[in-house]
């Protein structure tokens, strides 16, 4: 029988379809988390703050899609915890797999992810302002949308896509990491017990707190900055992956 | 040509050896049985053809490639055990198309008539299915996928007796239409041995013997007598196993006998006879039949 | 296989088997023998020892081969066959028939005599 000869290519694109069709769930839960948090806060949390001047009354809403951004933060580190799982590597070894073809495949599996999460949580605020506006007829929407300024909106479904896309791979990088080496966990906690805790910063001498590293991505003004900070540390974390994705065996049961 | 090659090879775990110092050759198209006891080898032996784990000393090459990180290892070789990680979400039905997607020789024809066969039914998952029919699926999977170098690793387990010749047949009959290259382990010498062309034994973390099948029976002889017979007769032979069997005693002996040594035992009034697979390989491996008898009569 | 020989080799099963239906007619004269993946088949046993099984009658000159056609059986091969069995297998019956005789302490004529009745019983049948 002669033997098959594949690329490295094909062998990506059908595990990045394989990871998809079979992590499905991944995105009905971020769907129904997102649904739930912005029916919670559509029905309980805009209370409206007004008042009444003679015979004319003022009321307004202040409603915002910071909750579901909060609520898809939490849900990236999940899907990168996910993919690193031993399990999922064992099923796309059961299927043509190399360890360089499972972690590439995994990064376009978390730039599909990012994007889908992107896209959601911007959207869910256009939502929002829809079921504002049909529950209150006269409504003024103050944030600009697609219609008003179609670059800022795509700018914002960038900006969350590559936030989420740079925690599915940090966390997932370390957690190869930590499977390569349980060891590996100290330095890691350590990482994040400094950048939690302003008493240990404070205790070695380093001025700020968490606020300091995200601060470090979050109040970039300048898009193209912005692009240019997180694309590079994601690029030398994803090179790192590498690393310990080569030498994490399969099926070690 | 040469399909797997192994020198020297050895691996451990944290230190602790499973297998050491494994030398061996498998050529294109032979079927390979693999036994040996219990915590033998088997399987860490098997991952590490496939690519799933490393060597930990020695060099070992499959289609001429180290299979750890090989695309053409993985895209020519397929894996069926016990614990296959079919993902949860998906139905036999799907599963068998992401196959066929990723395997170049898939053979759509042969899966279905062997799903319908034994009746295996497509809409539910793999973790509902009874453990006879688990098996029996991740058997299918593995003739259809018709891969140049094909590994079951203990394919028959919760199998019932019907299925596992259903298996072993159907195994052979697609090696017919296109031979390939198959390891087959199992502790069941006897279930699967008409279909092997060689054997593998690996006895206390290595190789203790390689070879066709028919020859390892034909290295033993068995004779039966009483122990004076036995004794006065065999003298200057090796015994591998002494069982008692009654009045008499049977002794699997290496055969180094001729034909006017054999015709002298029969005179002297010992029977001797052929010995089974089975109990060539039990001798081997230090499996005397009988041997827990010693523990009761300790 | 659950053939006859228990215990020996698969490939000198095969043989027999081959024997068997050339010496009982089943297979004639330059008639077209099995090949190694039909027997592989009809048994369930791998083609590399029914091919082992095929060179024992090679060998033996029971059956020859014709390049491109396939195996066939020897013109002499019934012959043969029933002369090697008449100085293997019947004699080694015989020998055994005889330690049995002599373990009971039964004579050559008594002996002669059980056969007969024997034969006679199987005619009647």
């Amino acid at each position: 029988m002669s033997l098959t000869h594949r690329t490295t290519g094909e062998v990506v694109k059908q595990q990045v379809v394989f990871k998809l069709r079979s992590n499905v769930t991944v995105f009905t839960v971020l769907f129904v988390i997102q649904a739930i948090v912005m029916g919670l806060m559509i029905d309980g949390l805009s209370v409206p703050v007004g008042f009444s001047m003679s015979n004319i009354d003022f009321r307004w809403y202040t409603f915002t899609n910071d909750r579901i951004v909060i609520a898809s933060v939490f849900w990236a580190p999940v899907v990168g915890l996910l993919m690193a799982t031993p399990r999922q590597r064992n099923a796309s070894f059961m299927y043509v797999s190399t360890p360089v073809t499972d972690n590439l495949a995994n990064f376009c599996f978390f730039g599909i992810a990012a994007i889908i999460a992107g896209i959601t949580t911007v959207l869910s605020g256009s939502v929002m302002k829809l079921v504002m506006f049909m529950k209150d007829g006269n409504s003024i929407i103050e944030t600009p949308g697609l219609i008003a300024a179609p670059l800022d909106f795509f700018s914002r479904i960038a900006v969350m896509t590559l936030y989420f896309l740079l925690v599915m791979v940090v966390v997932y990088t370390c957690m190869l990491f930590v499977q390569m080496n349980y060891l590996m966990i100290i330095p890691f906690v350590l990482l994040v017990l400094f950048s939690t805790n302003s008493s240990v910063l404070e205790f070695l001498g380093i001025e700020g707190n968490i606020t300091s590293i995200f601060d470090y991505f979050y109040r970039e003004s300048s898009f193209g900055l912005f692009l240019v900070k997180t694309g590079a540390v994601m690029v030398i974390v994803s090179a790192f992956s590498f690393f310990p994705s080569a030498r994490i065996e399969v099926k070690q049961s | 040509m040469t399909m797997i090659s192994l020198r020297k090879v050895s691996k451990k775990f944290s230190r602790v050896p499973a297998l050491t110092d494994i030398t061996f050759t498998i050529e294109e198209n032979v079927i390979t049985g693999i036994v040996g006891r219990n915590g033998a080898g088997k399987t860490t032996l098997l991952k590490m053809i496939a690519g799933f784990q490393k060597t930990s000393e020695g060099e070992l090459r499959v289609f001429d490639e180290n299979p750890v990180g090989s695309l053409l290892v993985s895209a020519n070789t397929i894996y069926i055990d016990d614990a296959m990680s079919y993902p949860k979400s998906m139905t036999l039905e799907e599963l068998l198309k992401e196959f066929s997607r990723f395997y170049a020789n898939w053979n759509e024809e042969i899966a279905m008539r062997l799903v319908d066969y034994f009746a295996i039914p497509l809409n539910t998952r793999h973790r509902f299915l009874s453990k006879g029919k688990r098996s029996t699926f991740n058997a299918i999977v593995g003739i259809a996928a018709r891969c140049p170098l094909t590994i079951f690793d203990e394919p028959t387990v919760g199998m019932d007796l019907a299925a596992r010749n259903d298996f072993y047949r159907a195994l052979l009959k697609d090696y017919i239409l296109l031979p390939r290259t198959i390891l087959l382990s199992s502790h069941y010498i006897d279930e699967m041995k008409d279909v092997l062309e060689d054997l593998l034994v690996i006895h206390r973390k290595q190789v203790c013997y390689h070879g066709s099948v028919s020859d390892l029976q034909e290295a033993h002889l068995s004779l039966r007598g009483t122990k004076e017979q036995l004794t006065k007769g065999t003298l200057g032979k090796t015994a591998v196993s002494k069982t008692t069997r009654g009045l008499h005693e049977e002794w699997i002996m290496e055969n180094d006998f001729s034909e006017a040594e054999r015709t002298e035992l029969i005179r002297q009034g010992i029977t001797n006879a052929a010995v089974s697979l089975n109990d060539a390989y039990l001798a081997l491996t230090e499996q005397p039949r009988g041997g827990i008898d010693d523990v009761f009569n300790a | 296989m659950h053939d006859v020989g228990g215990d020996k080799p698969i490939y000198i099963q095969i043989a027999d088997w081959l024997e068997n239906a050339i010496i009982d007619g089943t297979l004639q004269a330059d008639e077209k023998v099995y090949s190694q993946y039909q027997l592989a088949d009809l048994f369930t046993i791998n083609p590399a020892t029914a091919g082992k099984g095929l060179t024992i009658l090679l060998e033996g000159g029971i059956v020859y081969k014709k390049r491109g056609l396939g195996t066939f059986v020897s013109p002499d091969a019934q012959e043969k066959l029933r002369s090697k069995r008449k100085e293997q297998t019947l004699r080694k019956l015989v020998q055994d028939l005889l330690d049995e005789a002599n373990l009971l302490n039964i004579g050559t004529d008594e002996l002669t005599q059980m056969i007969e009745i024997e034969r006679e019983q199987r005619k009647g049948d």
